[in-house]
């Protein structure tokens, strides 16, 4: 397994929905450094491949996903929560640190809840906590 | 072919629209400002990390595909000269120039970047983006022959003729939906909206969240004050608008989530109950620490800290408190050009300046005909729209499906025409009747032995019979029934449940004095007539909150029983749920006729004593223990939220929610569908137990059976998950992951499979597989981890 560098872009995961909020994003400078896969439902994300991409040297992985009772597909995001704390889980023990991998619940309206996120991210990751 | 007019670019202007051009019409929606969408621009979402079911993102979805339909024509900035409605409807307009035909449009930004003074915003909210112009910047408003936005659209969608241009629209009906105007806090001068700083109305409130975390500053102390221009008989507002106290605690709600150190107070008269997750809501909310304050704050003024002093009445005498913010929720008032439009469509307007039509083409829907919440007014356009076909206006050309590019095949799956409808209640009738006068078979069947009062000729009729088993999937569904004939085989294409609820029943035991409200009426009849006068009670809100449905049965029975001689009658409650016109006309004639109204606050006892019922509760105005001795006491209906029929669930194949009714769909899709395709749900076995409300569902409903059976085939696009038949171990997880239940086992394959035209595409049972056998056509692994820009430095 390759050190983790800050080579790469960090990875957001997000429905939908929640790439509505984040094509919304006015400052498109935050967007920097960030590379968007969008998925039909959050629920289609796997631990496999959120390992996958921190194999592949991303920094950190964002997944977005619609607030609670409001997942077209039911319980979607439910998964998907349980999917990203497993992961963390997982890096925790093989020894690169949880944290690595975040969950935020965001509407198609939310933008400004987005670019809060990404702040925060984007201080997480200079800062060297990661 | 018919064309139609709607007034009002709204939500509920919009859905209507959008209806009627899926069924084959062509509309032309005229709209007096320069923005689509009306009040929703201005709402936020106002989730926290749960969704409460505000219906603004689903609203914004909405807009943006009916805008996008090249049935519908919006007409921005346009305004109504003259009508003549004699034979046909001829409407005289005046737009302002530029319009955008957003049919042809790309959103490009083109003519924004063309603009040489810079007219043009483009605004996006989720899924919905427009370009509004301002017309006091615009060159061709100044006189000048400026048409660069017109020749730099590479579609073709802009449209200039002149700054101004006239036109004829003649329609067949027209819909008016103009929407309303908040309730000017102005107007009470003492509550000091634009008077003191640090007032804000809920609107500006919604319109400050919608890009920002906090009010003014965070940590801050906000009190919401409700019912501002809404049951006010001074101001001529008798009625509750029924959305505030909705917003007022999803935004209260909403700003102590995003951060925890906000003080905030709720001063109220009654809250409403808007949604059937409220108990759960309400008791959410006070658990987060929000203060709820019975007493409307008479007097704001700022006081010597700096801070907004509030004078509230309490109980005889006066308190008061200090706030560093003010949210004031005005209710909902008539729109601005509401008596422009109602004279020229000859619009008849009741005492609070809600319209109604007279005329038979016109058509009234939305907030300018009543108090609506969103999904409400979304629902009501649908019913309008229903009744439109239903006058003969309704022949439309059969809407061509254009075949959008894909790479996938498209497969046409016949569907089968006849409906079964489960449950004989008035949901069930209803959408039986509905479904029968559009011409479909209708079986309908009921467990029980009734009855029915109306007339159902034509609709197969079966009492005393069950759904034992379904199989397949929407358009074919294939059902055994018990009847007392044997078990028949039926074949359907879509089922409505409509079974009602269980009838759990309260924890507080109905014997001797104390009787269940449905039956207080014939036991006070029954008991043998005395000389004095007897105090009869009416308890409500014993263990969850009242629905309007509830309330509405209490204040009958009330006012029934007092108007027989010598009775008192006592209600007893926390609320009093009237959130519609008729409610708060049946509240105010039962005070009138002498019913009293005690509420209490905390725990209330009843007991029986053998002659009486002894009531004892805490007064909050008295601030004490209030013993009342009564003979007869009945107590609602109880045990709110009743759970649908478990087995029946299990049958149909779909999800209950927390309180073990069946889950109305997320709100993304429509009102009365489920999670599997093909299976609607209606009435109380879906939490809604009001009646106008269950009629009014019933018809969107029918509506939609109608739109989704109509065509006589589904366009399949067949993109679908694909199982691996080599790595599929039969582990049954993606049935039992899939929330449409869209996958089968293929016993000849030995292999999991799914239905076409189930499939959502969502990709949950990709993710859940363990053997990963499932892929997701377009969203293969490799494919999503492959990046243009992978090796881009951070």
């Amino acid at each position: 397994m390759p050190e983790i560098t800050k080579t790469r872009k960090a990875v957001i995961f997000c429905c939908e929905n929640s790439s509505l909020a984040v094509n919304a994003v006015k400052d498109t400078r935050l967007l920097e450094g960030f590379e968007q896969k969008v998925l039909p439902c959050s629920g289609k994300l796997e631990v496999g491949l959120i390992l996958k991409c921190l194999e592949r040297e991303h920094p950190f992985i964002l997944v977005l996903a619609c607030p609670l009772d409001n997942c077209k597909y039911l319980k979607g995001n439910m998964r998907a929560r349980k999917r990203v704390d497993l992961a963390n889980n997982i890096c925790e023990e093989i020894g690169i640190g949880g944290g690595r991998v975040r969950m935020d619940y965001v509407s198609s309206l939310d933008a400004h809840k987005v670019e809060r996120i990404l702040k925060e991210v984007r201080e997480q990751i200079q800062g060297g906590l990661i | 072919m018919s064309k139609f007019l709607i007034v009002g670019a709204g939500i509920s202007g919009i859905s209507a629209a959008e209806i009627l051009a899926r069924k084959g019409h062509y509309v032309e929606i005229i709209e007096s400002t320069g923005a689509i969408g009306g009040k929703v621009n201005g709402y936020a979402c106002k989730a926290t990390d749960s969704c409460s079911r505000c219906g603004v993102c689903i609203a914004n979805t909405s807009l943006a595909g009916a805008i996008r339909n090249s049935r519908i024509r919006t007409r921005t900035s346009a305004t109504i000269n003259k009508v003549i409605n004699n034979h046909s409807l001829d409407v005289w307009i005046e737009q302002k120039n530029p319009q955008i035909d957003y049919s042809k449009c790309s959103f490009c930004d083109s003519c924004v970047n063309s603009c040489p003074v810079g007219c043009i915003t483009k605004t996006t909210r989720g899924e919905f983006t427009q370009y509004i112009f301002d017309h006091e910047k615009c060159l061709l408003h100044k006189g000048k022959a400026c048409s660069q936005c017109l020749e730099n659209c590479p579609s073709g969608a802009v449209e200039i003729n002149g700054a101004v241009s006239d036109m004829k629209i003649s329609a067949a009906a027209a819909l008016i939906a103009i929407g309303h105007e908040n309730y000017d806090a102005r107007n009470k001068v003492r509550l000091g909206y634009g008077r003191l700083e640090n007032v804000f109305t809920g609107s500006d409130v919604e319109e400050i969240l919608s890009h920002q975390d906090y009010l003014y500053r965070s940590g801050e102390d906000v009190a919401f004050i409700q019912c501002v221009g809404s049951r006010d008989p001074e101001a001529g507002r008798n009625f509750c608008s029924s959305v505030c106290c909705s917003y007022a605690l999803r935004l209260a709600r909403v700003l102590k989530y995003r951060n925890k150190d906000t003080k905030i107070t709720i001063y109220y008269i009654d809250i409403q109950n808007f949604d059937k997750t409220f108990t759960a809501f309400r008791n959410e909310l006070e658990g987060m620490g929000i203060d709820f304050v019975r007493g409307i704050p008479f007097s704001v003024e700022r006081g010597r800290t700096g801070k907004l002093k509030v004078l509230v009445p309490d109980g005889g005498a006066v308190s008061s408190a200090e706030h560093d913010a003010l949210v004031l929720s005005t209710g909902i008032a008539p729109a601005r050009n509401s008596d422009r439009i109602a004279d020229l469509f000859h619009l008849d307007s009741d005492e609070s300046g809600f319209l109604s039509s007279p005329e038979k083409n016109i058509f009234v829907t939305g907030t300018c005909s009543k108090p609506l919440s969103i999904l409400d007014s979304m629902t009501a356009a649908g019913e309008a729209v229903r009744f439109i076909s239903g006058c003969g206006y309704g022949e439309a050309e059969i809407p061509e499906i254009t075949p959008h590019e894909t790479a996938f095949e498209v497969r046409d799956i016949p569907l089968r025409r006849d409906v079964l409808v489960i449950g004989a209640g008035p949901a069930g009738i209803c959408t039986a009747s509905a479904l029968k006068l559009m011409g479909y078979p209708v079986t309908l069947i009921d467990k029980n032995n009734i009855k029915p009062e109306e007339d159902l000729a034509g609709v197969d009729f079966i009492t005393g019979s069950e759904l034992v088993s379904l199989d397949g999937s929407v358009g074919n569904f294939i059902a055994d029934i018990k009847t007392p004939r044997g078990i028949m085989n039926f074949n359907f294409g879509v089922i409505v449940a409509a079974t009602g609820t269980e009838n759990n029943g309260n924890t507080v035991s109905k014997k001797g004095n104390i009787v269940s409200l449905d039956r207080l009426g014939e036991a006070v009849s029954a008991r043998k007539r005395r000389r004095e006068a007897s105090a009869v009670a009416i308890v409500l809100d014993l263990e969850i909150d009242e629905t309007r449905a509830s309330t509405e049965t209490a204040l009958k029975t009330a006012l029934e029983i007092q108007e027989r001689e010598r009775y008192q009658v006592f209600i007893f409650c926390k609320d009093m749920r009237v959130a519609s016109p008729e409610l708060e006309r049946l509240y105010q004639s039962s005070r009138d006729s002498g019913v009293t109204i005690i509420k209490y606050s905390g725990r209330l006892s009843v007991e029986d004593d053998g002659s009486g019922v002894i009531i004892e509760f805490d007064d909050p105005y008295l601030n004490r223990r209030v013993v009342v001795q009564c003979i007869i006491a009945g107590i609602s209906p109880g045990g709110i939220p009743q759970k649908a029929d478990p087995a029946l669930m299990k049958l149909l194949g779909i999800t209950g929610d927390c309180y073990g009714q069946i889950q109305e769909n997320n709100v993304h899709l429509f009102p009365a569908g489920t999670n599997r395709p093909g299976v609607f749900a209606l009435g109380s076995c879906r939490g809604e137990h009001f009646g106008p409300q269950i009629l009014l569902d019933a018809g969107a409903a029918a509506r939609s059976i109608d739109e989704l059976i109509a065509p006589g085939i589904i366009k399949v696009e067949l993109s679908n998950v694909v199982v691996d038949q080599d790595k599929c171990i039969l582990c049954l997880t993606c049935i039992r992951s899939c929330p449409s239940r869209a996958m089968i086992i293929n016993s000849e394959k030995g292999c999991a499979q799914s239905i076409a035209e189930v499939c959502q595409k969502c990709g949950i049972c990709v993710g859940e597989c363990p053997a990963k056998a499932i892929v997701l056509p377009g969203y293969e692994d490799t494919k999503i981890l492959e990046s243009a820009d992978d090796a881009g430095n951070y």
